[in-house]
């Protein structure tokens, strides 16, 4: 497993902000869907919308727009903004 | 010759309008054997061949996550098309062109139809088709707006070479990297040994992907090496074999797109963006989506309301008195078969009928919500309040429907993409009482409530609502236990003005299909209970005798019993039960029947040209007054906000409905306590809805799950009887 000392869970990014995703929690079917649909390690993604207790809006890969819930969310670590690998 | 040539395409790619352009009026909607999904199939003649169009469910990846990837899949596999067009959005591509590459991995004769041309350009989107076709080996790039039906000669053109052609296209291969071609490689000697069907290094490729439905399916001594080399491959790298595949895959679309599309700016806040600030927002977003909603149930309960009448009048009265007439001159009259046709055959096909202008207004409803792109908002937003009740977000509107008519209701289920979401939400969908069952609680409320007769009416419609919940949490903690939740993850389009052949399509091609397939059963069951009641049991002349005398009345008699600990074990009761058993409109009518011995005599015969003019003035006013709801939906709604009064449009000056049955209403209460019909009500709300829906339950979810959703209803709708009336004994009042 990649380690990184500044990583947070997607659900923790404010709306605006563009970071990359370094892992996903969790089984091996959650992260093919995501990344089926656009979302794999190593990618960055803007979030575009949501708070901290509801699902969330991303941008991924130009126009994609994909709505997150709150259980996903928790479970996709990204780099925290501001900080490099 | 006949050629079959399949669709794929990301879900929101527009695969619908390029079916509908390519294919017309002449398509069929159906299932996917044993499946939820829906398969449309369509024909045309191109250059002197008949061509079969097959448009697969929308999917994003070839993987087994969901029965639409399965389907699209062993489609490829099994059926082998003469060509695949796999339609991507323009302004998507990387994301489109995943599910792009393995198809090419399949070794599929393909065509690549760059959908949304026009939208890609809006936003400055430049694609060079050349290079993108020689970089995917050949394979043809068509640019389309499929909406306007551009780049349909192109695109005929195309396939039909893709099809007949049979020149190779270079099978792409990727590179995935060392340690995974390393196992691949390992892989490959073992998988020709056992001569499976599939593809060789695709079938490495999926089982080193941990694909379920093929692991399951190849001999387990492969299954077990492959599970090993993922193994190795992901202490070797750190990385999950999964995770290495699909960045590889990734990484060779950023080289096909490298220096072949190029974009204005990364990331642009779209006009969409800013309509889902609104929209998505976790307070307006809902307000907006229950104003939407409720324009939705005015839309299947109301606007459809006049027609629906129209045509009951129609069967029960000119079509009725015209066959009656017509047997008469065979001198057929008062015979058994007069009684067939009239109240069998005639009955079945008005009963069957009058849910067409429903259906128009429901599926016009939803092809609009789906097509806008507003339903998988509707999703997101309602997703926080319905994940506590274990549902998905989109269970709000079948639920919501089913208010107005449970038979669509069952059928707005299919805008669930989760099987299990769907089966849970019909299974609630039968709870909310629908309007067919209003005229029963009225004549009880008035009968034995007068004034008060509104809060029998509400106490019900809230105990089905109560039914339901607790139905959720039954179902979603101990029958799909330990079956977690599908993520919620879905792609949000970008909002467009819906397309208007594409939402015709979409109605004609749905109600059409409930013609076909529930119009046969229902059909068939007025055929069946006519023949119970029309055979005497106690003497008598077929067909010829009083309902308390036939097979269905010693059946009600039978049956009776079961009801008595609820209150209303009299035959008449069980009787009208059963009646209602084919359509809950029947139960006042088979009551004023069975309690009042009257029998709805036929209206006095008329010459033709005054029933034909009838009919013509009768459809006008059904016209207008489809129009009136659809501008009273304006008033309505303004009018549930307290203290509002907007008039509503009375344009043909109608008398309000004064309903209400005297007769009825004096039987009535010789035969039930207020206790007793509060019971009966509870059982008339709970119970199988009718012979439609059992017929709609069936067609989306099988034979099992209805025969098990019967079941469920019949012993709720039972057991809540007897809980009410036990209770009330209990509490003293009676």
């Amino acid at each position: 497993m990649l380690h990184h000392e500044h990583t947070i869970p997607l659900s923790m990014v404010t709306p605006g902000e563009t970071v990359e995703l370094v892992h996903i929690h969790g089984g091996q079917k959650l992260r093919k869907r995501l990344a089926d649909l656009g979302l794999n390690v190593g990618m960055t993604v803007r979030v575009m919308q949501g708070d901290t207790t509801g699902p969330m809006i991303v941008a991924v890969k130009g126009d994609t727009r994909l709505a997150l819930g709150r259980g996903i969310t928790h479970h996709v670590v990204v780099i925290a903004p501001g900080q490099s690998k | 010759m006949t050629l079959t040539i399949c669709l794929a395409g990301n879900p929101n790619a527009g695969k619908s309008t390029i079916f509908n352009a390519l294919t017309g009026a002449r398509q069929h909607v159906g299932n996917w054997p044993g499946k939820t999904v829906e398969k449309k199939e369509g024909r045309l003649s191109l250059s002197g061949h008949e061509v079969i169009i097959v448009d697969l469910p929308g999917t994003y990846s070839l993987s087994a996550f969901s029965a639409e990837e399965i389907i699209t899949r062993d489609f490829i596999l099994d059926a082998q098309p003469d060509a695949v067009v796999a339609v991507v959005d323009a302004a998507n591509l990387e994301r489109n062109l995943y599910l792009v590459l393995q198809l090419l991995e399949m070794h599929v004769p393909l065509v690549l139809a760059l959908n949304m041309s026009d939208v890609a350009e809006s936003r400055a989107i430049r694609i060079d088709r050349q290079t993108l076709s020689e970089r995917l080996g050949g394979v043809p790039v068509i640019p389309m707006v499929g909406s306007r039906a551009i780049g349909l000669d192109a695109l005929k053109a195309a396939m039909m070479r893709a099809a007949t052609d049979h020149a190779a296209i270079p099978p792409l291969c990727l590179d995935l990297g060392a340690p995974v071609e390393q196992e691949i490689a390992g892989l490959l000697p073992l998988i020709e040994r056992e001569a499976t069907p599939y593809p060789p290094r695709w079938l490495a490729i999926k089982l080193l992907e941990a694909d379920e439905d093929l692991l399951s399916k190849v001999p387990p001594a492969l299954a077990q090496a492959a599970q090993q080399a993922a193994d190795r491959i992901s202490e070797e790298t750190g990385e999950d074999a999964d995770t290495l595949i699909a960045d590889a895959r990734y990484s060779c679309i950023g080289e096909l797109v490298r220096g072949a599309v190029s974009r204005a700016a990364a990331n642009p806040i779209t006009v969409s963006d800013k309509l889902d600030r609104v929209l998505a927002h976790r307070v307006w977003g809902v307000v907006i989506f229950l104003a939407l909603m409720w324009v939705v149930f005015q839309f299947t309960a109301n606007v459809s309301a006049p027609l629906l009448d129209w045509i009951d009048g129609l069967f029960s009265g000119p079509v009725t008195r015209w066959t009656v007439a017509i047997l008469g001159a065979f001198g057929l009259n008062g015979t058994w078969f007069e009684s067939l046709l009239v109240d069998g055959v005639i009955g079945g096909v008005g009963g069957v009928l009058v849910f067409v202008p429903v259906l128009f207004a429901l599926y016009f409803a939803i092809a609009v919500l789906e097509d806008s792109g507003y339903m998988a908002r509707a999703a997101f937003v309602m997703d926080r309040f319905m994940q506590k009740l274990g549902l998905h977000g989109k269970s709000f509107l079948p639920m919501l429907v089913g208010f107005g008519c449970t038979v669509p209701g069952i059928y707005a289920t299919r805008t669930l993409e989760n099987p299990d979401d769907r089966k849970i939400t019909g299974f609630l969908t039968t709870f909310m009482s629908c309007g067919a069952r209003l005229p029963v609680y009225v004549v009880f409320g008035s009968a034995f409530f007068g004034a008060a007769s509104g809060n029998l009416v509400f106490a019900l419609y809230a105990i089905g609502i109560g039914v339901a919940v607790l139905t959720s949490l039954l179902l979603t903690r101990l029958v799909f236990k330990g079956k977690p939740a599908a993520p919620f993850v879905m792609e949000l389009p970008p909002y467009r003005v819906p397309n208007p052949r594409t939402v015709a399509l979409y109605i004609w091609g749905h109600t059409a299909e409930f013609l076909r397939r529930a119009g046969t059963v229902i059909l068939a069951a007025s055929v069946v209970i006519w023949l119970l009641l029309a055979i005497p049991v106690n003497g008598g002349q077929f067909a010829r005798v009083n309902a308390g005398d036939s097979l269905f009345g010693a059946i009600s008699r039978v049956i009776a019993p079961v009801f008595a600990p609820a209150g209303f074990g009299q035959w008449e009761a069980a009787s009208s039960l059963m009646a209602g058993f084919v359509s809950k409109e029947t139960i006042v009518s088979a009551m004023s029947q069975i309690y009042t011995n009257a029998s709805d005599d036929l209206p006095a015969p008329q010459p033709l040209t005054d029933d034909a003019r009838d009919i013509a003035v009768g459809l006008g006013e059904a016209l207008v007054l489809t129009g009136q709801e659809i501008v009273n939906i304006v008033p309505r709604t303004v009018n549930v906000i307290p203290g509002m009064h907007m008039p509503e449009a009375n344009l043909l000056n109608q008398p309000p409905d004064t309903g209400g049955d005297t007769a009825l209403e004096t039987a009535l209460r010789a035969a039930f306590t207020p206790l007793t019909a509060l019971a009966f009500n509870v059982f008339v709300l709970l119970y199988v809805p009718c012979l439609a829906a059992v017929a709609a339950m069936r067609q989306e979810f099988g034979t099992r799950w209805m025969g098990l959703q019967m079941a469920y209803t019949l012993v709720v709708a039972w057991l809540g009887a007897i809980v009410v009336y036990q209770a009330g004994l209990f509490l003293g009042i009676g």
